[in-house]
């Protein structure tokens, strides 16, 4: 079939599904059945940017389109997340010309872990960003080195890869390869010795399983390692936040890079990192990068403030099955040294499927919200006894949890008991459940 | 007595340091003085020592690693499980009890022959799903949760029979494997917390190990709650009860 006809078919369905309020993988869905090598005929712009990793890609993705764009580049990216093969499709034949070229200066793509190798069959990325490997999901992924062997096979050699320094398994990708550039977090006020975590996924070399040997622990297993068997140590990083202050929200990068960040926190520190790294190597000035990111503030909507009754609080959108992204929420909550309530929601663990798995507890620092600050903690949804069990060995009295299965209950607890400033701990899929209850009044 | 958690820093993958948390506060809430001994690579075993063994779930590399570590210790673990002192492996750590694990690329790695059976891995996709289970151990269903990429054939006592989920080869519903007092099985999540009446029953396996023991009925009203609400979600999913 003729691409040209194709790719106004895709921009037809593309408008009729934005009518009808329907998602952007189902063109691309059609259009590769008709020609599953369609990708391959479209003349695409010279620099392919992917983003990867488990945590921070649509915020990365967002912080550098929001550069390259408010610096004169034209930039096609897949800003619904639809970063699934179809969705790609989609969005590249939509920027198309009918001649089948794409229009923009710069295609940037959230690429998700596990499709990669799909995608870039069709067509190679000339940069690579990879955040992190957590675990993440683990019901969809299986664990992190499962992705780490498929990301591998989406990696071409002509590709130049931008690395997150501190985290090993991350790293391996670099290992015997010249085309990386590495970037990462020096030590810093609120760096610790010791793993705080409760696992360690930087424990043994993820390349020989040998022991592993840190100066020094930023969260979880990122930090300054090297292998006490095999070659795998942090390399030395072209781009370093040399200074940050999570009290403060700022970083500065290399010494003398400031950017007042609109959002604290270390996970915040590495995606704005990993955005300037890759805008730098684009030919963005440091200084247009620093006024671009400054006080930005994000449009995807992680944190939205509500107001429930008389009580002010926060959601703070985290990933169900993703430990990490639960352990980024609590640091938020118990940063707060005023008097807080805490309210975790557990109701439907995935919307994309179902499963009852919810051994990730188990790997959550809910220790931590036996601060002083937190003064009462309510747990809530279809999963609240798993998470009562869980809470039960965290050294919290147990007169501080109550434990209220219905949502709607749980928020008029709320309103009427719960003390102080409230924050909200739950993923996607349920957020809505919780906030179609109360008022929305600012999303960052 | 003395419980062990074996490579309790390498093979942890599902949460299942929940299991030992939680299997240590039941031991205790019986009156038994319970001190948990975290062993891993590097570290020399003798298992005549322990009341308990636990081994939990890790990347297929890691696993390796555990296995070429225990290989030292064949014949300690195997006196030890002949003397029927309870066990438990979860998820992948089970397959290193039997004859080999083929790994992805082909490479065959010796187990401990500890039972007959063989497992291979492939690399191209997991199997990832809710379990619904029945065993001859306890009268409740066992629920949980498999996330594997194996497949385990010659096991001749299966430890759970299923109508949800993957038994040890894709066509069967015989999940795990079941041997003297040790328990083999892929169903992580953690198994002891998710499912009330099999942690009683590993309570009283290890509590027998103390002369005199008796078993003191005690509640615990969230383990039970979070077991029904799974139980109740997942059974509305097999196929004779959905419309």
């Amino acid at each position: 079939m003729k691409t040209s006809f194709l790719i106004l078919l895709c921009k037809l369905l593309r408008l009729a599904g934005k009518m009808v309020g329907k998602g952007s993988s189902l063109p691309g869905r059609v259009i590769l059945k008709l020609d599953p090598n369609i990708l391959q005929k479209i003349k695409l712009p010279e620099q392919i940017v992917a983003v990867t990793g488990s945590n921070g890609k649509t915020s990365t993705v967002e912080m550098i389109a929001h550069v390259l764009q408010s610096n004169g580049k034209k930039v096609a990216y897949n800003k619904e997340g639809s970063n699934q093969i179809e969705g790609v499709t989609t969005f590249l034949l939509n920027d198309c010309t009918l001649s089948g070229k794409v229009k923009s200066d710069l295609i940037l793509m959230e690429s998700d872990e596990r499709f990669a190798r799909h995608t870039f069959r069709h067509f190679t990325p000339t940069h690579y960003v990879i955040t992190n490997l957590y675990r993440d999901q683990m019901t969809r992924n299986g664990h992190p080195e499962w992705v780490y062997d498929i990301v591998g096979e989406s990696i071409h050699d002509g590709t130049h890869l931008v690395l997150n320094a501190d985290d090993p398994l991350v790293s391996c990708f670099g290992l015997g390869r010249k085309n990386v550039t590495w970037f990462g977090v020096d030590r810093l006020p609120f760096s610790t010795d010791r793993n705080t975590s409760l696992y360690n996924d930087g424990r043994y070399c993820p390349n020989c399983k040998a022991p592993m040997e840190y100066d020094y622990y930023h969260y979880n297993h990122i930090g300054s390692y090297h292998c006490t068997q095999c070659e795998l140590h942090r390399n030395d990083t072209a781009y370093t936040v040399t200074d940050a202050s999570l009290e403060d929200s700022y970083i500065v990068i290399n010494g003398k890079y400031r950017i007042d960040l609109s959002f604290s926190g270390i996970y915040h520190f590495y995606n704005t990192l990993a955005t300037f790294a890759i805008c730098n190597l684009l030919g963005v000035s440091g200084e247009d990068i620093v006024s671009s990111l400054n006080r930005y503030t994000m449009k995807s909507g992680r944190i939205v403030n509500f107001t429930a009754g008389e009580k002010e609080g926060t959601l703070l959108t985290s990933k169900h099955e993703n430990s990490i992204s639960y352990d980024q929420s609590i640091r938020v909550a118990v940063q707060d040294k005023r008097d807080t309530t805490v309210t975790v929601i557990v109701d439907a663990i995935s919307r994309k499927y179902y499963t009852s798995e919810t051994s990730w507890l188990w790997d959550i620092d809910f220790e931590l919200l036996a601060a002083d600050s937190v003064k009462e903690i309510i747990l809530t949804g279809r999963y609240c006894n798993d998470l009562a069990v869980r809470f039960s060995y965290c050294g919290i009295a147990p007169e501080k949890i109550h434990v209220i299965e219905d949502i709607g209950e749980a928020v008029t607890y709320m309103k009427d008991h719960a003390p102080g400033y409230q924050y909200v701990i739950t993923c996607f899929s349920d957020k809505d459940k919780f906030l179609d209850k109360v008022e929305r009044r600012t999303e960052e | 007595m003395k419980l062990l958690f074996l490579y309790y820093n390498l093979m942890n993958l599902y949460g299942e340091i929940g299991n030992m948390r939680v299997l240590e506060r039941h031991l205790r809430d019986q009156g038994l003085e319970i001190t948990i001994v975290g062993k891993t690579l590097g570290d020399e075993l003798d298992f005549s020592q322990y009341d308990f063994v636990y081994a939990a779930s890790g990347t297929e590399r890691s696993q390796k690693v555990a296995l070429r570590h225990l290989l030292q210790y064949r014949d300690s673990l195997a006196q030890a499980i002949e003397r029927g002192v309870p066990m438990l492996f979860t998820g992948n750590s089970f397959e290193m009890l039997g004859s080999s694990i083929t790994d992805a690329n082909g490479t065959q790695h010796q187990g401990l022959g500890t039972l007959p059976f063989t497992t291979t891995e492939q690399g191209q996709t997991r199997y990832v799903t809710d379990a619904i289970a029945t065993c001859e151990l306890i009268e409740a269903p066992v629920v949980g949760f498999v996330n594997k990429c194996s497949i385990c054939e010659g096991i001749s006592s299966p430890l759970f029979h299923l109508s949800m989920g993957c038994g040890n080869t894709p066509d069967t519903q015989e999940e795990g494997l079941y041997y003297r007092s040790l328990l083999g099985t892929h169903l992580i999540g953690p198994l002891l917390v998710k499912n009330p009446a099999l942690m009683e029953w590993m309570v009283n396996r290890i509590g027998e190990r103390q002369e005199g023991f008796s078993y003191r009925p005690k509640r615990y009203e969230y383990e039970e709650k979070a077991y029904l609400a799974t139980y109740t979600a997942l059974r509305e999913r097999l196929p004779e009860n959905k419309k």
